[in-house]
């Protein structure tokens, strides 16, 4: 099969499969494996995407491949759209591994609402939506949280909202992890980070970040959309942020504090971002420690922000805007997980979990179904409701794409079209937007990758099955 | 075309008391009223343009320091602003996800008070700021130059995003390998500037070249 040249040797598996084998480079520890088309391979060998992850394929642990999804694309350290699993006995954690958002994620809520019914209320909706919950980096929400709240929160995530009556006790099967990662140690987070945390709980952030009123627009797979409770021309909400201030202080800690100890480990790498130390050492349990407070962090985040939109509905709409918690996932982790007879560190950076439905972690109610993965497409497009699969947990350690993937520079972004001209598009689509001009320019749809072809590939793959796609009739950003 | 412009006799006859006394020019003398060859330029806020045209760039930079003008901007890179005129430089280079800040300086002291003015800049959006109120000190210390520097632009984030402050001239009081302080004016904002997340340590440089002092650091954004 014909493949596009890249500076790796690099071989064809599968029409959604390239692998690029451990003797391309002499310091690789294992072999790399891209989830691509041939047109997503093109675009993956002009960039670093590949560098970047046979970097990865070079640290000290890793096990089976580094894997690339579709999605992929340059990042600093792991490319976004990585996935790679460390032996926990003798391998490593790198907070570049996770990124500086630490669980970025997605969550969808469902509403009873048939769009063409509410035609006339998307707009209030939507303007209500974006003065319920703050929007731009740093924009903080009302409430200052006391720093004892804020213990609480890492600790505990969406389960001390659940007591602070802020969350449904279902959203809580329905979150990954149950939205409260046992490993949280509050101890293990700088001042900094907790100031930067203050007053952010509850908001949308900038960057890609946003929320959008949407509609089902196809159902792929009948059996699975009834699963979830989706059907054709429902109201759906999916809010996409993650860990705001917080996470990006909680990361640049720890990459400071690993790259001050690493030749202690003797662990020596190709790029400094990739700064890492033993998952067993002092300093590895303490990032995990930290990380998994910054996830609870951000699974407390989507909630707040779930709260806040069921407010807006129920004073709209009474009982019959009840909104429901389809699924939550995170897109920039590291999760101790069992995979077979072994205990892996299995980073996703810019990849989602995908279980399948036989997966003591899938929700009970989705168990034959699959794990929901939810991968948003860039703002204004459409997005997807697919499913985990249990090949996929041996083919990418049960990990999926999470999105379209950015493929232009925000500067080139703007150049090809103003904000005010995005914003026409999206009207002329009937698209309610609440937006500033400058996000709308430089998060435009043209800036990202194909979001179908991304999800093709995935679901032709066997790593997530495709189930429902639904496209926006209400956008919220920063 | 290369502009030389004569270098007034600066550092020769005003020492380390020019920064001062170009500031105080900036103030009162703005549109260069008082001048003779050598007189005090006055001091550029980051972003805003040359009167004459012209930006500064890191190829020209010498000493005395000539100004350049650029014919054809290379598209992937934003225009190279020019700020006070020692030989300090920045411009920014896009990559698909994030943004990656090249400065130089003759010294790491230049180096460091230009990658401030260049993310300042960066967390303003262009948007040009007066310094205003008392200064205040900012110091980093780290384990390595490299590790400096990035500990030195996050730390611009940090006050930026949690103080609603942020430092925009910087009068640098120690600029060793591991050690950097300074005190920095600066403007008060209503809002945490939005866009970046982190200085990374990915691709990471610090290097000594002819005429100073060359980095490059990448942001996420």
């Amino acid at each position: 099969m014909t493949i596009a040249t890249s500076r790796y040797p690099a071989k064809r598996l599968s029409p959604t499969l390239v692998e690029i084998p451990k003797s391309a480079r002499a310091d690789m520890n294992v072999p790399a494996r891209v989830w691509a088309d041939e047109a997503l391979w093109q675009k993956a060998v002009t960039d670093r995407t590949l560098d970047q992850l046979v970097n990865v394929a070079t640290l000290p642990g890793i096990t089976g491949y580094a894997h690339a999804m579709p999605d992929a694309h340059e990042g600093y350290g792991f490319p976004v759209g990585g996935v790679a699993a460390f032996r926990a006995e003798d391998g490593i954690i790198s907070p570049g591994g996770v990124g500086y958002d630490i669980n970025c994620g997605v969550r969808l809520l469902a509403s009873d609402l048939r769009v063409a019914e509410v035609r006339h209320r998307i707009e209030p909706l939507v303007h209500d939506l974006s003065r319920s919950i703050p929007s731009g980096t740093g924009r903080g929400s009302d409430k200052k949280l006391g720093v004892d709240d804020l213990d609480r929160v890492l600790a505990e995530g969406c389960r001390y909202l659940l007591e602070e009556g802020l969350a449904e006790p279902e959203d809580l099967e329905h979150t990954e992890g149950g939205g409260n990662l046992p490993g949280a140690n509050p101890d293990k987070i700088s001042a900094r980070a907790r100031e930067r945390g203050r007053g952010q709980l509850g908001t949308i952030g900038s960057g890609n970040h946003f929320v959008e009123v949407q509609r089902v627009e196809r159902v792929f797979d009948e059996k699975a959309t009834r699963a979830l409770g989706l059907w054709e021309g429902q109201l759906t909400i999916l809010i996409h942020t993650g860990s705001r201030g917080f996470g990006h202080q909680v990361c640049t800690d720890y990459v400071r504090a690993m790259d001050a100890v690493m030749a202690r480990h003797g662990i020596k790498l190709p790029d400094r971002e990739l700064a890492c130390a033993p998952f067993s050492s002092p300093e590895g349990k303490a990032y995990f420690a930290a990380m998994c407070a910054a996830a609870n962090y951000a699974f407390a985040n989507r909630q707040a922000i779930t709260h806040a939109a069921r407010r807006v509905f129920q004073r709209a709409l009474g009982d019959s805007g009840r909104l429901r918690l389809v699924y939550d996932v995170a897109h920039n982790m590291a999760k101790l997980e069992q995979h077979g007879k072994r205990k892996l560190v299995v980073h996703r950076k810019g990849a989602t979990r995908a279980f399948g439905p036989t997966h003591p972690e899938t929700p009970r109610a989705y168990r034959g179904v699959g794990q929901p993965v939810l991968i948003p497409g860039s703002m204004g497009t459409a997005s997807y409701v697919l499913v985990g699969t249990d090949e996929g947990f041996d083919l990418s350690f049960g990990s999926t794409c999470h999105g379209a993937g950015r493929a232009m520079s925000r500067t080139a972004a703007k150049k090809v079209k103003t904000g005010n001209d995005v914003r026409k598009d999206l009207e002329s689509l009937g698209i309610v937007v609440r937006a500033s001009t400058g996000e709308l320019a430089e998060e435009a749809p043209h800036a990202y990758k194909d979001v179908d072809r991304v999800v093709s590939v995935v679901h032709d793959a066997g790593l997530a099955r495709r189930v429902a796609r639904l496209v926006p009739v209400g956008v919220i950003k920063g | 075309m290369i502009l030389t412009v004569q270098n007034a006799g600066s550092d020769r006859d005003y020492k380390e008391n020019y920064p001062r006394l170009q500031r105080a020019k900036a103030e009162w003398d703005p549109h260069d009223i008082f001048n003779h060859k050598p007189s005090i330029r006055a001091a550029v806020r980051p972003g805003s343009p040359r009167p004459d045209g012209c930006r500064n760039s890191p190829e020209g930079v010498g000493w005395p320091w000539r100004w350049v003008s650029v014919s054809q901007p290379d598209l992937r890179t934003s225009d190279l602003q020019i700020s006070q005129p020692s030989s300090a430089w920045h411009r920014w280079v896009d990559h698909t996800s994030e943004v990656q800040l090249q400065v130089g300086g003759g010294s790491f002291a230049e180096l460091a008070a230009e990658a401030g003015r260049a993310l300042a800049d960066l967390l303003l959006r262009g948007a040009p700021a007066a310094p205003e109120g008392e200064p205040r000190t900012l110091e980093v210390g780290s384990h390595d130059r490299e590790a400096l520097l990035v500990d030195w632009l996050n730390e611009i984030l940090y006050i930026a995003e949690t103080g609603l402050w942020i430092p925009v001239e910087f009068e640098m009081l120690e600029a060793s390998a591991t050690h950097l302080a300074a005190r920095a004016r600066g403007v008060s904002v209503d809002l945490p500037p939005s866009l970046v997340k982190a200085a990374t340590f990915h691709g990471l440089r610090v290097a000594e070249g002819a005429d100073g002092l060359r980095a490059e650091v990448i942001f996420d954004v």
